[in-house]
């Protein structure tokens, strides 16, 4: 049982300070992942923090199937895009994130200087691409986790991932980026 | 941007936000339903009544009342003889004939609705219980106390059992293993000494205005006691074969099941929830101890005979000889 899964049990059982490590421990990585959606920085903050309030009112069941993050990220994805969906009905305009506190979280989060570039690259992209490439490069998921988050089949989300890094290549070669085996 | 405590935060009060609506709109729920139960019960008692009464008119040519015309005015004349509609929110009176149905409409703003349709129980053990039965809605409200909703009491009432029932043995089992974990948890807010965790709980009768009155054999309520006083209570559920549990602590109603417990040692006390939430104790008296006070009660009615079975009850002897000893 992964860190997350104890801790959700933990706060099951009525141990508060579990649901605080599971905010530390993903938040910032889930806040990241939902910009890949809402491309608003503080919408992703805001569908975070739904997700949190989702898992303390509703107490989903986690069934230990996917890893808890896997499983947390479907939760958000969710969430985001219900309240993205919202957001149209009453006519809000979404925007691109040029929030300095979302430039500052991902410097946090992602500290590699390379990878920032590469993410860069990958915000420049569709939010479908975005969303796999974010969950595949920087979240470290298998196709089989990705295609569980975004909730689509296995083969799509193959495919999907292959079109993808296709779109990113071309992205960084407009960049300029050089690769190391070209 | 949010650091993560305050993000922490925000999502604690969310959630009490959400607890808070969530029990006004439960309580809302069983007004409600209390409400369209009694008024059915009223229907019924006027519609035998005037099958009673009439015994040369066939049942093809009875009136029938259309309750989308309300009570007052759709009651045909040929039934007012003996029904008088009454409410204090208007000058029509409503004391219905009591040799057939005994009703009693309150309205207010959160209408409170009490409806039998048997004779009230006189009660001879206890002189309090045996005052006569109220004769008007306003005497039947101020017993009922300024309470949002009424204990439902219907005669011949079906309480069912569902869920997956955790046994005696599976309980004693389970609290026998996890007791440590149950009392670390508690024992971190509390103290240290030694908690003693009781093997024998109690399944609540559950008050639902979706499912109605039933109680669920998987969900069972054990006291865990220090220096003899109850300090929390850990709910011991099983859901699709497996068993778990949460303790809860630092609530007010614990000092309320204490006192319940203190004051009558040697008896079977019913335990009733509203939904998931403690809301009263009976004793054999129809003594009630309300935790939080928020259902109302008619004092005349014997509650604790309707609502007794097996699994509801619980002693302080029980609470006293089924334990499990931990000291931290």
């Amino acid at each position: 049982m992964d860190n997350g899964a104890s801790s959700y049990l933990r706060f099951l059982k009525g141990d508060d300070n579990a649901l605080a490590e599971i905010i530390n421990e993903y938040s910032d990585g889930l806040i990241i992942y939902l910009n890949t959606i809402t491309a608003n920085y503080a919408d992703a903050q805001d569908s975070a923090e739904d997700t949190f309030v989702k898992l303390v009112t509703k107490k989903p069941k986690y069934n230990g199937k996917a890893t808890f993050k896997t499983w947390l990220y479907t939760i958000g994805r969710h969430v985001a895009v219900d309240n993205i969906r919202k957001k149209y009905r009453h006519h809000e305009i979404i925007g691109e994130s040029t929030d300095t506190d979302y430039i500052n979280l991902e410097n946090e989060f992602i500290r590699d200087e390379d990878n920032r570039l590469l993410h860069n690259a990958i915000k420049s992209l569709s939010a479908e691409y975005r969303q796999v490439l974010y969950l595949t490069y920087f979240e470290g998921m298998t196709a089989g986790e990705v295609s569980a988050v975004i909730g689509k089949s296995s083969k799509a989300t193959q495919s999907l991932i292959f079109r993808a890094r296709q779109a990113l290549k071309n992205q960084l070669e407009r960049d300029g980026f050089e690769y190391e085996n070209s | 941007m949010k650091t993560h405590e305050e993000m922490f935060e925000s999502v604690l009060r969310r959630r009490d936000e959400y607890e808070i609506k969530k029990y006004k709109r439960n309580k809302a729920l069983i007004s409600a339903a209390a409400g369209v139960c009694s008024l059915a019960i009223v229907i019924c008692g006027v519609t035998l009544y005037s099958r009673n009464s009439a015994p040369g008119k066939s049942q093809e040519t009875a009136p029938a009342i259309n309750m989308a015309d309300g009570l007052s005015d759709g009651i045909p004349e040929t039934l007012i003889d003996n029904v008088i509609i009454e409410s204090n929110t208007s000058d029509k009176s409503n004391v219905v004939d009591e040799t057939v149905t005994q009703a009693v409409i309150i309205e207010e703003t959160t209408s409170v609705i009490t409806a039998t349709t048997k004779p009230v129980k006189t009660n001879t053990a206890n002189a309090e219980t045996a005052t006569a039965k109220p004769e008007s809605a306003d005497e039947m409200k101020a017993e009922a106390g300024d309470r949002d909703t009424a204990m439902p009491y219907m005669s011949g009432v079906n309480i069912a059992l569902k869920g997956e029932t955790i046994t005696d043995a599976e309980l004693k089992a389970y609290i026998k293993k996890n007791a440590e974990y149950m009392v670390a948890s508690v024992a971190f807010d509390l103290g240290k000494g030694e908690y003693r965790v009781c093997t024998k709980g109690y399944r609540p009768l559950t008050v639902s205005a979706k499912d109605g009155l039933f109680i669920n054999t998987g969900f069972v309520d054990c006291p865990i006691t220090k220096d003899g006083k109850i300090v929390a209570v850990v709910t011991v559920y099983k859901d699709n074969g497996v068993i778990y549990d949460s303790v809860a602590y630092g609530g007010n109603g614990f000092a309320t099941i204490q006192r319940a417990f203190d004051e009558n040692p040697d008896e079977d006390l019913v335990f009733i929830y509203v939904n998931e939430v403690p809301e009263v104790i009976i004793t054999k008296e129809n003594k009630m101890y309300f935790i939080p006070s928020s259902v109302g009660f008619n004092k005349n009615y014997d509650y604790y005979t309707l609502y007794k079975t097996e699994a509801n009850t619980f002693s302080k002897n029980d609470l006293d000889n089924n334990y499990i000893s931990v000291t931290v």
